[in-house]
């Protein structure tokens, strides 16, 4: 409902819209409502104007918060006027996105990326500079995990991703100039692309196939405590 | 002729699955060449004690914390006297090349997985096991994990394999009542029973302690000493093993350690 000419508003902040209708308050009043007794509101309201003002809080993508400042000019009335404002938050859109529906559409559309990015190293194979060509690969796993985060329900999806990247890091880049390791590393992904669900045995299997292709999903090497030496007695540390 | 079959005992089982320098994995296998590798189910129960559950205790403190960086020092005071600065430095620098060092949910994911996985990297690589004489019931367990609950399934594992077992048959394998049992013949040893594990499990025979998980874990090099079959050549850097495996008779290749291979 548009504003009257009387009323400007100021809306900061984009996830929200807000919408009213038209407010007349006195413009000195020298009264509180709060501190009429119920009898005397019902004299004093009995012909009152009536006036409702609904404003809507749509919660946007970005969960932004936001502030909506109004300022309503009315002219003055001989009768009273009883103003109510009802606001409306509506959560859908927010909903929407964090859904292991929606999570489960990001999670396959993008890994159809990551598999058409694999595909497309078979032409830069031979390059002497392809870790510049597995770059964008990377990236889109990283970024696929870092948006999948807060997904309750793609817990499985990031483990699989996670290997795939210890794949590609410290030189495990090399391995993509072979065809069957992109074969192998696609056939992964595919299942990220179309399963509905991502399963733990389905992260297993592709701990299995990445590790006898001979690749190192595990990412970095078990961690050496700092007094580990030829002397140091491992139980004793263990009993610690 | 049948290969030589090497046990890889805890304190080589890094460079074991190529996690050591390069040098000393090279070392290791230079040295163990033409063998197999084998590992006990106490040598992994080790394992886990050692790296899986420190692992899994890093990304619990870090889930309790507002950031990873007041997670990283409470764990450095926390782990005291052990020093780890090592291990929390690597967490560190894992943390910041995955871009998770400022993602406290990523953090934590990115190192309760890599437990996970450097568990799936014992199994697969030493996937070989000698008996298991000691009867350990806790060093076969896996944790069953869904990774959309990782956290909570790992704590729960944690807090499983850390509860001692009170009934363990490592008390009729050591057999502190028989004079001839498997302990006395390592305490017969005068060498053995000058390091720590010899008088701990000296004080232990003498009093005829009751072992539970809690007394194991400091009598372990002991235990994998007792278990070593006669046919398995032991692959060790814990220099304890040459008075342990002498005692037993038993054959043993001490490999360098890390400094040893950076000074040659």
């Amino acid at each position: 409902m548009p504003f009257p000419e009387s009323i400007t508003g100021r809306s900061v902040g984009s996830p929200f819209t807000g919408s009213a209708g038209s407010m007349a308050v006195p413009k000195s009043a020298g009264w509180c409502r709060d501190s009429l007794s119920a009898e005397a509101e019902q004299l004093l309201f009995a012909e009152a104007n009536v006036v409702g003002i609904s404003v809507f809080h749509e919660l946007g993508s970005d969960l932004a918060g936001g502030t909506i400042t109004e300022t309503r000019r009315v002219g003055p009335s001989k009768r009273a006027t009883l103003v109510t404002v009802t606001s409306h938050v509506i959560p859908h859109s927010a909903q929407a996105i964090q859904s292991p529906e929606y999570m489960e559409t990001v999670r396959r559309r993008r890994a159809g990326s990551i598999a058409e990015a694999l595909s497309d190293l078979a032409p830069h194979a031979a390059r002497d500079d392809f870790a510049v060509c597995t770059y964008p690969v990377v990236k889109k796993i990283s970024e696929l995990l870092e948006t999948l985060i807060n997904a309750q329900t793609e817990g499985n999806t990031r483990e699989i991703l996670r290997q795939l990247r210890n794949t590609l890091m410290n030189g495990g880049w090399r391995d993509y100039r072979d065809a069957k390791v992109r074969k192998t590393a696609i056939a992964i992904v595919r299942i990220l692309q179309e399963a509905e669900e991502v399963t733990p045995q389905q992260v297993e299997e592709a701990f299995d196939q990445l590790h006898d292709a001979g690749l190192n999903p595990v990412g970095p090497p078990i961690f050496a405590d700092s007094d580990e030496n030829e002397g140091a007695d491992v139980q004793a540390q263990v009993s610690g | 002729m049948s290969k030589l079959k090497y046990l890889v005992e805890t304190s080589a089982v890094r460079p074991a699955l190529g996690s050591s320098t390069t040098a000393h994995n090279r070392h290791f296998a230079e040295k163990t060449a033409g063998g197999s590798l084998w590992s006990s189910t106490y040598i992994r129960k080790e394992f886990i004690h050692r790296w899986v559950c420190d692992m899994i205790r890093i990304a619990v403190t870090i889930e309790q914390c507002d950031n990873v960086s007041d997670a990283l020092i409470i764990l450095e005071q926390d782990f005291s006297p052990r020093n780890v600065k090592g291990t929390l430095a690597a967490v560190a620098q894992m943390l910041r090349e995955t871009g998770a060092l400022d993602n406290k949910r990523l953090a934590e994911e990115e190192v309760a997985s890599l437990a996970i996985r450097w568990l799936k990297l014992f199994d697969k690589d030493l996937a070989s096991r000698i008996a298991n004489l000691c009867k350990c019931q806790i060093g076969g367990r896996t944790p069953a994990v869904d990774y959309n609950n990782l956290l909570d399934d790992l704590h729960s594992f944690h807090e499983e394999f850390r509860t001692p077992v009170l009934d363990c048959e490592v008390n009729a394998f050591l057999a502190f009542v028989d004079p001839s049992g498997r302990a006395a013949s390592l305490l017969a040893d005068p060498e053995v029973c000058e390091l720590p594990v010899g008088q701990k499990l000296q004080q232990y025979a003498a009093k005829q302690t009751w072992v539970t998980c809690k007394e194991c874990a400091s009598i372990g090099d002991a235990i994998i000493a007792l278990e070593q079959p006669p046919s398995w050549c032991l692959v060790h850097v814990d220099r304890s093993f040459n008075h342990l495996c002498r005692a037993r008779d038993r054959a043993h290749l001490p490999l360098k350690s890390v400094q040893a291979i950076n000074k040659i």
